[in-house]
């Protein structure tokens, strides 16, 4: 035992750690991939209708509309615009002419409805080069 | 004026690590020079410490000639802040990472341990070579002395989110420190890889490093979640966001590390070491790849900078030289074998689940990547993957703690471990029935108030049993971690939330706690705009104090930040945001959250940090018993060797 089967019960552990890793993030990865998509691109094609999906863009200055419980904007790539309807009133950090990401589904007479709404912060902690004057 | 110095420094830097690098290979070749050698590392620290000394005077000095203080710097920011934004942005964190890099060195080549010894000389290779890497980085690719094409009157200030808290002062350098610090493990393994052989007098030296990172990075990453929690409003403490996994990646790696080298078996620790250390190291790298070329936002932005590529190219030559050497090395030496139910093997299984839970955690924070490069477009992958992949591995990582803790040293007490076992296990499932009980709480969760009992109550029965007395600073460790999985378990499964327009004067509850809004006060100071929403706590009619979420609105940067409220308290914390406050100040939206046990989290991770320092004290007195011991428990195996 001590000496006939060097290492055998950490091989054996290996091999079904590792079959279990690769169940597990199959799995695991099943419903949890979610797909950017801009404007332009939901716009053009009707794949990602239904399906849970992140559109990014910026908020078109004079379409933020907030009756009450539910908002409603556009999300803008520059080319395409998007209507979003969103269920719940948005915090002030969330304001036209900015950056944001929504995530929810879209419906087929083409607005999107918004499960969260983000505001974009830069990844890289940078400003925009054109802010500096 | 500044900015030539910085870049001078960071020429002289450059050289002198390529000196360090080429004396020290001298060193291990040829056993000679190492005054010399050592020179150079100070060399390089010090063109460091000019170079960050530069960059500090000119966000201090508020020399907008620099683009980076153009960028990060405002005349009306805090002195505090504008200290910390040496490395609130990535060319100046870049430099953070050299100085410590450099010091991490000298620090090696001055050591007084074992000086003469041919690994600690490969290992100054080593870092030399990384150190050289970096210097170059930061010289080609992410100058922070780059001059502003227009001098601006004033600048941005630091990223509004980084100047929220003080802990900012101190998690980018703690979690610096403990990622570069895994370089001298690092170092050492692919120095035992170089000079090959049956000598392990390298493990110590390369645990301790690995130990005093570990626990630094611990603090870094403790820091971090705590910043998020304080700092970014959403109630939460982890993401599984790509920045928080590339510090969680090493951490995994590193632990698993730090319990395979405690491992009797010498030839099995070695070996193990070789190739955790190395991991490590290479998470560490891989980690920065992808939070600071761009990668993670999408493919094709990384190679907008050449910092991407270089650091990716870096990445494939340090896992092709491991490589080399591992497939170069001699296979002769057979490990020795472990017993199915040992203290030894409990450390390899639990190396093995740790290395596992990386394996899922890098899997989903790559998964964006690979998935775009196969033209799957631009994806993300949600908290529910690393919820449901590696939430169960980590409780898995528990239980074979909670039994391996209690595996005796020696054969004597194995009965005793029987018995504990029992105990510590039905104490488990009591706290399972109870708690399942009384309320419903996920089944994860659940599952992790039960491992947690399970844990603290095998360390209870092992405390003071005379041979698990050199065990207490795991112990420790281990008792942290059960709080921590306490305190993430119940805020997940309990807690509250609710969002609603409050007038001056109404109230909102939530758990028999309830907030009254007071005031609205809106004030201007420096380069922003607060609006403050005062509100009234209390529980069932006695007042519990006040609490004050802010929102900040900065001008330069047209950006909004709500920064929340949080009163902790023994039972939980009462965390009030405020999200939006109508223009004649009589409305606000406030956000009121109770989160139960959320103290505990911190509680423990400082708890896992004490434990590793504790062992990092430790080990310097106890060394030579340790040795002894060690002899003492490999002398039954020794007639076996001779047999081979």
């Amino acid at each position: 035992m001590n000496r006939a089967r060097p290492s055998g019960p950490v091989l054996a552990l290996i091999v079904i750690v590792g079959i279990g890793v690769v169940l597990l993030v199959t799995a695991g990865l099943q419903n949890t991939v979610v797909y950017y998509r801009t404007p332009t691109e939901v716009k053009q094609s009707t794949s990602s209708v239904g399906q849970t999906v992140r559109l990014g863009g910026r908020v078109q200055p004079g379409s933020l509309h907030d009756d009450g419980g539910s908002t409603e904007f556009e999300l803008s790539d520059g080319r395409s615009a998007v209507l979003v309807q969103a269920s719940e009133a948005l915090p002030d950090t969330f304001r036209e002419g900015q950056d944001a990401v929504v995530e929810g589904v879209l419906e087929p007479n083409g607005t999107f409805r918004a499960r969260t709404v983000a505001v974009k912060h830069s990844n890289e902690y940078r400003a925009p080069r054109q802010d500096i004057r | 004026m500044t900015a030539v110095i910085g870049t001078l420094a960071l020429i002289a830097g450059l050289t002198a690590s390529i000196a360090w690098s080429l004396l020290w290979l001298r060193v291990a070749l040829s056993g000679s020079g190492i005054r010399a050698a050592q020179a150079s590392c100070i060399v390089a620290l010090l063109s460091a410490v000019t170079a960050c000394g530069a960059l500090e005077w000119a966000l201090v000095a508020h020399d907008f000639t620099v683009q980076y203080v153009a960028e990060n710097g405002d005349r009306s920011v805090p002195l505090y802040f504008t200290v910390t934004s040496l490395w609130s942005a990535l060319d100046g964190s870049l430099l953070l990472w050299l100085l410590i890099l450099a010091a991490v060195g000298s620090a090696l080549a001055w050591g007084r341990s074992s000086s003469s010894s041919p690994h600690r000389a490969w290992a100054m290779v080593t870092t030399g070579i990384v150190a050289v890497f970096f210097f170059a980085l930061v010289y080609f690719a992410a100058n922070p002395f780059e001059l502003s094409a227009v001098v601006p009157i004033d600048g941005l200030g630091p990223n509004p989110l980084l100047r929220e808290h003080p802990a900012i002062g101190v998690h980018p350098p703690l979690l610096y420190a403990g990622f570069v610090g895994m370089v001298v493990p690092f170092g050492y393994a692919v120095a035992a890889l170089v000079v090959g052989g049956h000598d392990d007098s390298w493990l110590a030296p390369a645990r301790r490093w690995a130990l005093g990172a570990w626990v630094v990075l611990t603090v870094g990453i403790l820091l971090g979640a705590w910043w998020s929690y304080a700092v970014l409003g959403w109630g939460g403490y982890w993401a599984w966001d790509p920045v928080e996994n590339a510090s969680l990646l090493p951490w995994l790696t590193a632990t698993a590390a730090l319990h395979v080298t405690m491992s009797g078996k010498r030839s099995i620790a070695a070996r193990w070491a070789v190739g955790l250390f190395s991991t490590t190291f290479i998470l560490v790298l891989v980690g920065t790849f992808l939070t600071r070329s761009g990668a993670v936002a999408s493919v094709h932005s990384f190679t907008e900078s050449p910092l991407g590529p270089m650091l990716l190219g870096f990445i494939v030559l340090v896992v092709g030289v491991v490589t080399a050497l591992v497939v170069r090395q001699d296979r002769a030496v057979s490990p020795d074998a472990v017993r199915l139910w040992s203290r030894d093997s409990g450390f390899l299984y639990n190396a093995i689940l740790l290395i596992a839970v990386a394996a899922v955690v890098l899997t989903g924070t790559v998964y964006p990547l690979i998935g775009e490069l196969l033209g799957g477009g631009r994806s993300t992958v949600d908290a529910g993957y690393y919820n449901r992949a590696a939430v169960p591995v980590l409780l898995a990582v528990m239980l074979v703690m909670g039994v391996a803790q209690l595996v005796p040293t020696d054969e004597v007490v194995r009965r005793r471990m029987l018995w504990r076992l029992a105990i510590a296990s039905a104490a488990g499932l009591i706290t399972i029935i109870a708690v399942g009980s009384m309320s419903q709480p996920k089944t994860l969760s659940l599952l992790a108030f039960g491992l947690a009992a399970f844990v603290l109550t095998g360390i209870a029965s092992v405390w003071f049993s005379r041979s698990h007395r050199r065990m207490r600073p795991g112990l420790v460790a281990h008792g942290g971690l059960a709080l921590v999985a306490i305190g993430i378990a119940a805020s997940s499964s309990y807690t509250i939330s609710q969002l609603v327009p409050l007038r001056i004067g109404d109230s909102v509850t939530v758990n028999g706690i309830s907030a009254r809004l007071i005031g609205v006060d809106r004030r201007a100071s420096g380069d922003r705009t607060t609006v403050t929403a005062r509100l009234d706590l209390g529980r069932d009619g006695q007042s519990l104090g006040q609490s004050a979420p802010v929102l900040h609105y900065y001008p330069a940067r047209d950006t909004t930040v709500s920064v929340p409220s949080v009163r902790s308290r023994l039972s939980g914390d009462v965390y009030t945001t405020v999200t939006a406050v109508d223009d004649d100040g009589a409305r606000a939206t406030i956000r009121l959250a109770v989160n139960p046990f959320v103290p505990v989290i911190w509680l423990g991770g400082a708890v896992i940090a004490l434990g590793g320092a504790l062992a990092l004290l430790r080990r310097r007195q106890a060394v030579v018993t340790e040795l002894r011991d060690a002899e003492v428990v490999e002398a039954p195996a020794l007639p076996e060797e001779s047999l081979r």
